[in-house]
C-alpha cells in the first residue's frame, strides 16, 4: 500500500521516501504506523510521534486527506487506505526578523 | 475624499470589480500597524503603501544588519547600523509620499501593545519571535482588531486571519510557546510571499471584499510547491478569547 506524503515543514519527503511515497504493509496499517515509519526513517528530523506520551506531539499537526486529525474520530489508530494523502506540518514563528 | 492624484495613482485597482472607489476611500482613511520591520514586514509595509492605505506604523526596534539584506528589502548597504523603523519609513516615503508612515523604534511588551495598536483598522504580524506575536495576538482580542499573522521558517510559511469574537486566536491555534531554532534559515522570498498574502488579507478586510482567511490557516511548502488548508478550531477555554480571557 502506497501512502503519499506531503510536508509543511523542515523534512524533505522527496529525500527519504522515494517519489514522496511511503510503502506500508497492508496489512491494515493505521496513521500511527506511519507516523512511526516517518519518525524512524527522518534520522530524528520529524520526531512526530512524542516518544514521552506515544502520542503526536503537540509541534505538529497531521492532516489525511485534507481533514485534520484531531477531526479524525479514531485519532492515530485511523487506519489508512491505498492512495491516501497524508500532510504533516508545523507552525512557523519566524518573521525573517 | 480621493484627489485627482489618487484616482490617477490607484487607477488599475480601483478598476477591480467590487472594490472601486469606494475601496480606495476606506484604504485611505485606514490605519495598519506592521509589527517588524524585517523579512515580512518590508515587503508588506511596500505593498500597503503603494495599495494606499492612508497611515501605515512600523514598529521594530532593532537596527539593520548585513545579515538582514537578503531579505528585508527596504533596508539597503547605506542603511547598516540605522533603526529598521526609521529606514524602512524613509523609503516608504519616498514610494507613496501622498500617505504617512509613521516609525516606531519601541519594543513592544505586555504594557505598552494595546497602546500601540489602538484605533488600528488591522494588525499586520511581522514579528521574529513567538513572544511578541502572543502579545499581540492578546492585544488585538482586547481591542477588537483583526489580527493577520504570518509565520516562515525555511521555504516554510503560514498566513491566517484572526477577527477577534469571530474566529480562532493565535492562543486557540498554539497554546503554549514552541521550541525556536535562531537563527532559522531562510530565502528573501519565503517572508515575502507570506507577506504579501498577509497584505491582500489585510486589504479585502478594510475594503470589505473578498475571502478571508478566517478560521484556516494557509500552510505553504516553497521547497516542494505543497500548498494546504487546515481548519482552525476555537477553543472553548482559551486563555486568550474564550472562557478563561478576558472576551
Amino acid at each position: 500500500m502506497k501512502i503519499r506524503l506531503r510536508s509543511f515543514f523542515h523534512f524533505d519527503v522527496a529525500e527519504v521516501f522515494d517519489q514522496g511515497q511511503v510503502q506500508l504493509a497492508d496489512d491494515r496499517p493505521t496513521l500511527r504506523d506511519l507516523l512511526k515509519e516517518v519518525t524512524q526513517r527522518s534520522d530524528g528530523k520529524a520526531q512526530v510521534i512524542d516518544p514521552a506520551t506515544g502520542e503526536l506531539d503537540t509541534e505538529y499537526f497531521v492532516l489525511v486527506n485534507g481533514r485534520d486529525l484531531q477531526c479524525l474520530e479514531l485519532g492515530l489508530e485511523t487506519e489508512l487506505r491505498d492512495g491516501d494523502e497524508v500532510g504533516i506540518g508545523m507552525m512557523h514563528f519566524w518573521g525573517g526578523g | 475624499m480621493l484627489t485627482k492624484e489618487d484616482l490617477e495613482r490607484y487607477d488599475r485597482q480601483i478598476r477591480y470589480e467590487g472594490f472601486g472607489e469606494e475601496g480606495q476611500h476606506k484604504l485611505k482613511a485606514s490605519h495598519v500597524v506592521v509589527a517588524g520591520a524585517g523579512g515580512i514586514g518590508c515587503p508588506a509595509s511596500t505593498y500597503l503603501a503603494c495599495a494606499g492605505v492612508g497611515k501605515i506604523t512600523i514598529i521594530d526596534h532593532q537596527a539593520v544588519e548585513l545579515s538582514n539584506l537578503n531579505r528585508q528589502i527596504l533596508h539597503w548597504d547605506k542603511d547598516i547600523g540605522q533603526e529598521k523603523a526609521v529606514s524602512a519609513a524613509n523609503k516608504l516615503r519616498n514610494l507613496n509620499p501622498s500617505i504617512e508612515i509613521a516609525p516606531v523604534t519601541t519594543q513592544i511588551t505586555g504594557i505598552n501593545a494595546r497602546d500601540l495598536i489602538k484605533g488600528a483598522s488591522a494588525v499586520l504580524d511581522a514579528m521574529d519571535n513567538f513572544e511578541t506575536r502572543a502579545i499581540l495576538n492578546q492585544a488585538c482580542v482586547t481591542e477588537g482588531i483583526p489580527f493577520v499573522h504570518g509565520g516562515v521558517w525555511g521555504l516554510c510559511g503560514q498566513v491566517t486571519t484572526i477577527i477577534p469574537g469571530k474566529t480562532p486566536c493565535l492562543a486557540c491555534l498554539y497554546p503554549q510557546k514552541p521550541e525556536e531554532h535562531k537563527p532559522p534559515p531562510v530565502f528573501g522570498v519565503t517572508p515575502a510571499m507570506v507577506a504579501i498574502i498577509q497584505v491582500v488579507e489585510t486589504i479585502k478586510i478594510i475594503a470589505g471584499f473578498g475571502r478571508l482567511l478566517a478560521g484556516q490557516v494557509l500552510y505553504i511548502n516553497e521547497g516542494t510547491m505543497d500548498f494546504c488548508f487546515r481548519e482552525a478550531v476555537r477553543r472553548p477555554d482559551c486563555e486568550v478569547c474564550g472562557s478563561r480571557g478576558d472576551r
